[in-house]
């Protein structure tokens, strides 16, 4: 349990404009041990899904520029990877599950064909392998997610299935093979509630059946608590918190937390629940100091500085905020 | 005390105005197409043989070669300095002729535009906002009607049909060329049509006159305008195609086809075929690389 | 099922389009200012033997007779006389079709391979130098139109480098194959005439290339924006992220889910090309229905230019149905139709 698998060490991603660039994600840490269920947790727009494209190297290149910062994979660093281990990385050990899965299946072929040469192609086979096998592999890979009628399903399109048949279906390309790493981001939002909870329940499954490490990107905390051990909590950008998962329900430390629990709407009474004032900053010009400052009910002047770091505030829990050196 | 008689625009206004968002986007978009420097060669080109077709008589090094003028002592000399594109077969210095030459086509493609832009938009915008009347189809069959005939050989019936000079020509090709801006409209218009700003303004009583013209007329206009950039210099190579078959203004009057073809009779002065080849070519090219640019300016929505 | 029906009405409204395009020539053709049968006949014959023409050419009765007179000629396949040549009209056509047929034919192979090639390249290799070769290349080759490759060729060619033949279909002295097909190539294949065949060739050569020239930059152009547009969809983000070899990327997923604008391009430059071979023929005195086109043009051969222009109107109809029929099989949306599950 204790092997780290990825670990994310001072990463910057910067996106190409017109005026310059966008500090998207500003130092951002991130560790994923095996077998671990981590949650990274943030508002839209603070820049989960680039982090998460940015570990097998699917951001597009022109636009995306990572000036600094290592992405390690099994101790090597995904960065300075050549292409073919690259190759490998996202064929045998690393899966995604993208958010929207109509925008994720290629609508001009059909399900057999995409899910088979997802399984052709990553290396549990060898490239020329029987097409009945593969065939039979797609099956078994479709009946895991409990679809219905695997075979018909096979020559179907992407077009002629419901949205949650069509999220079981990139989770199955995503564990027709076995890997150590799956990387969902938000599999339930764009479907509805109960679709959603079944979809989490079958992640759940299947990543306690395989043990593999899941990293789950999810802007719910409701989500997170149910599905991970560990949770980051990510604001525009950088890391701001993260802890076991009862840790960070028991003693939230940063006020971005605290605010985000607090915005959470209880059934049990109390109203609508209070939100944050403020927007996410300014990507082009972001704060010199700590992102979260002009949200900040506590913030004083040594917080637009610099940035604080993260700091052990007690066993397995940081926190970068200044307020935990008062 | 409100007059309810005054339709009240200003909600409408208070949406997003499209007549400003043009003007926002070229501004904020100049910077945009001066970084593209292929867009910029093209703007160069194009302002050169703007200029140059304009100020023809005083510029060229010999004018009068431009009209009735012979002298076979000079015939079939090769690009020299004197004579930078070679003379031809009766010679006539082949440079000064191109640029006459450009004058006619350009005036052409003015004509033929100016006659066919308009009525094309015209009837695009009454057939999209009239969609699904008799008025619509009608116009639109008559527009795939047109379209359906490829439009060289359509050129070419009606320019026999006429007399063979420049405005018989130019009348000829502005009857194949409205279609396409009518079925460009049409698709824009219908789009637009559903927008919010214009069922706002239909909602608070705008005439139909004015959601035509003030709010769906302006968010047509971008590709309209880069259509018309690219299409001058398509007109110029229809006019050129025309000409080369002798249809178009008559000689001695200097037409790019028409030298062409003449080079073609006189293979031996390969100079007589080149250059106004050439010049055709880049004409060409010069308005197809400014009509990208301009598209990549005037077509970004608002970010 | 919806793809019938949607053939349906496109068939529908392309035999509306022939019949509105007959119309339009009917008109221009009988727009000519004066008298068809006198220019026919020439002015020095005798006025009952022009009365006699006019009465034959149903000049006397009122313009919507006449058409219609036309029109049932037209379906029966009788374009009246040429005045130009004076034979059938229906005979020319038949004998200078297949000619442009070979042309057309092989400048549209050439257009579709290349650009399909030197799209796939661009898109691939974005941003290299391979890519800033090729668009700037398409640029430059967009500008060209057909005739003035057409003249370039023939003047290099012609003159300075006689490498290969610029005049006609075949060379002085090779007679040409059994007509099966009417496409040299092909019949002189079928026959095994070797000789023939590689002559013909060589002849189709120029033409062909100085025909698909432009259009084959043009689409090169749309391949490559159209990959570069998809290249980045999140579908493709997925299946590269499944560790699928970027070259199945490239050339089965991004291509086939970028296709479909491809091809509705290609098919209107295809029909494009009859047009643009009017010149070219010219130029290469390649005995087809263009060349024919223009000769009756540029001689007022009034039924000549009507036929002549029908036919070719109905081919560019004909070959936009194709294309549709294409694009609507290429997508599965349309071609299935029907919407199981939500």
């Amino acid at each position: 349990m204790e092997n780290i698998l990825l670990n994310i060490k001072d990463l910057h991603i910067w996106y190409r404009v017109y005026g310059g660039y966008l500090k998207i994600i500003n130092s951002v840490y991130l560790m994923v041990r095996e077998g671990e269920r981590v949650g990274l947790v943030g508002e839209s727009g603070c820049g989960k899904t680039t982090v998460m494209k940015s570990i097998p190297q699917i951001l597009p290149p022109g636009d995306f520029l990572i000036p600094k910062g290592e992405i390690y994979y099994k101790g090597k660093d995904i960065l300075k990877m050549n292409f073919s281990e690259i190759q490998r990385l996202r064929s045998r050990e690393i899966a995604m599950i993208f958010q929207d899965p109509t925008a994720a299946l290629n609508p001009v072929f059909t399900i057999g064909t995409q899910i088979g040469d997802v399984i052709r192609y990553s290396a549990a086979l060898e490239e020329n392998v029987h097409q009945e096998k593969i065939k039979m592999l797609s099956i078994k890979a479709l009946k895991e997610v409990s679809l219905p009628d695997p075979e018909r399903m096979l020559v179907n399109y992407p077009f002629q299935l419901s949205g949650g048949m069509k999220q079981r279906v990139c989770i199955a390309m995503s564990t027709s093979s076995p890997r150590n790493l799956i990387i969902a981001d938000e599999p339930g939002t764009s479907l509805d509630v109960t679709i959603q909870d079944q979809i989490m329940r079958l992640l759940n499954e299947i990543v306690k059946k395989r043990k593999t490490s899941l990293l789950l990107i999810t802007h719910s905390l409701g989500v997170a608590k149910e599905m991970t051990d560990r949770i980051y909590i990510m604001y525009a950008g950088t890391i701001v918190e993260t802890a076991l998962t009862k840790d960070l329900f028991q003693n939230p430390v940063h006020p971005y937390t605290k605010g985000l629990l607090a915005s959470v709407p209880r059934l049990s009474g109390g109203g609508i629940a209070r939100g944050i004032p403020g927007r996410i900053p300014d990507y082009l010009n972001p704060p010199q100091g700590c992102r979260f400052q002009p949200r900040c009910e506590y913030a004083t002047s040594s917080c637009t500085e610099n940035p604080p770091q993260l700091i052990e505030v007690e066993k397995d829990h940081f926190v970068a905020c200044y307020l935990t050196q008062r | 005390m409100r007059n309810s008689n005054q339709p009240n625009n200003s909600i409408a206004i208070s949406l997003v105005r499209p007549k400003s968002i043009f003007w926002h986007n070229l501004g904020k978009n100049w910077y945009k197409f001066s970084r593209n420097p292929l867009s910029i060669i093209g703007l160069v080109i194009v302002l050169a043989i703007i200029i140059s077709a304009i100020f023809a008589p005083w510029i060229t090094p010999y004018p009068e070669h431009a009209g009735p003028f012979v002298d076979f002592k000079s015939a079939g000399q090769p690009p020299s300095l004197q004579h930078l594109c070679g003379t031809d077969n009766i010679g006539r210095d082949i440079f000064s002729r191109i640029i006459f030459a450009f004058r006619d086509a350009l005036i052409m493609a003015v004509v033929v535009l100016a006659l066919a832009v308009p009525l094309g938009v015209l009837l695009g915008l009454i057939a999209g906002q009239l969609q699904s009347t008799w008025i619509d189809i009608v116009i639109m069959r008559i527009t795939d009607v047109f379209l359906g005939i490829p439009s060289l050989i359509l050129a070419l019936a009606i320019a026999v049909v006429l007399k063979p000079n420049l405005m018989n020509a130019m009348i000829a090709i502005s009857i194949t060329w409205w279609p396409w801006y009518t079925r460009l409209v049409y698709g824009m218009a219908s789009s637009v049509r559903n927008e919010y700003f214009v069922i706002a303004a239909d909602l608070t009583g705008a005439s139909k006159f004015h959601i035509l013209f003030r709010e769906i007329l302006p968010n047509c206009l971008s590709p309209v305008f880069t259509k018309i950039a690219l299409d001058v210099g398509w007109v110029i190579l229809i006019g050129a195609a025309l000409g080369f078959l002798g249809l178009g203004a008559q000689p001695p009057t200097p037409a790019l086809g028409q030298m062409v073809s003449d080079g073609a009779n006189n293979i031996t002065f390969w100079w007589m075929t080149i250059f106004p080849s050439i010049a055709i070519v880049l004409a060409v090219m010069g308005f197809n690389l400014m009509s990208d640019g301009l598209r990549d300016m005037l077509e970004t929505r608002m970010e | 099922m919806k793809l019938s029906s949607f053939l349906f009405k496109r068939l529908l409204h392309s035999i509306f389009v022939v019949f509105g395009l007959s119309i339009v020539i009917f008109i221009i053709a009988r727009v000519i200012p004066g008298d068809p049968a006198r220019l026919a006949l020439g002015p020095r014959a005798p006025e009952e033997v022009v009365q006699r023409l006019r009465q034959e050419m149903y000049l006397d009765k009122p313009l919507p007779e006449q058409y219609f007179y036309w029109i049932k000629g037209v379906l029966s396949g009788d374009f009246g006389r040429s005045l130009y040549t004076k034979r059938a009209v229906s005979v020319d056509i038949k004998e200078s079709f297949p000619a442009t047929m070979e042309l057309v034919i092989f400048a549209g192979i050439l257009m579709v391979i290349f650009a399909i090639l030197l799209g796939i390249l661009a898109a691939r290799y974005k941003d290299t130098w391979v890519d800033n070769l090729i668009r700037t290349l398409s640029y430059f080759g967009v500008a060209i139109p057909s005739f003035v490759a057409a003249i370039v060729f023939m003047l290099l060619f012609g003159s300075y480098w006689p490498i290969l033949p610029v005049l006609g279909r075949l060379s002085p002295g090779i007679s040409p194959p059994t007509r099966i097909t009417g496409l040299f190539t092909l019949d002189s294949l079928i026959k095994g005439n070797f000789v023939a065949f590689w002559d013909a060739f060589k002849h189709l050569i120029l033409p062909s290339v100085a025909l698909s020239l432009g259009p084959l930059f043009q689409e090169a152009r749309i391949v490559r924006s159209s990959m570069v547009e998809n290249m980045h969809k999140e579908f493709l983000e997925a299946e590269r992220g499944y560790g699928i070899p970027e070259r199945v990327i490239m050339f089965k997923y991004l291509f086939k889910s970028s296709l479909i604008p491809m091809v509705s391009v290609m098919g209107l430059d295809l029909a494009a090309l009859f047009s643009a071979a009017f010149l070219v023929e010219m130029v290469f005195n390649w005995p087809g229905i263009s060349r024919y086109g223009t000769l009756v043009m540029l001689n007022k051969d009034l039924n000549g230019i009507s036929a002549v222009t029908i036919v070719l109107g109905a081919v560019f109809v004909i070959v936009n149905i194709i294309v549709d029929i294409i694009v609507a099989l290429l997508d599965p949306r349309i071609r299935l139709g029907t919407n199981r599950g939500i």
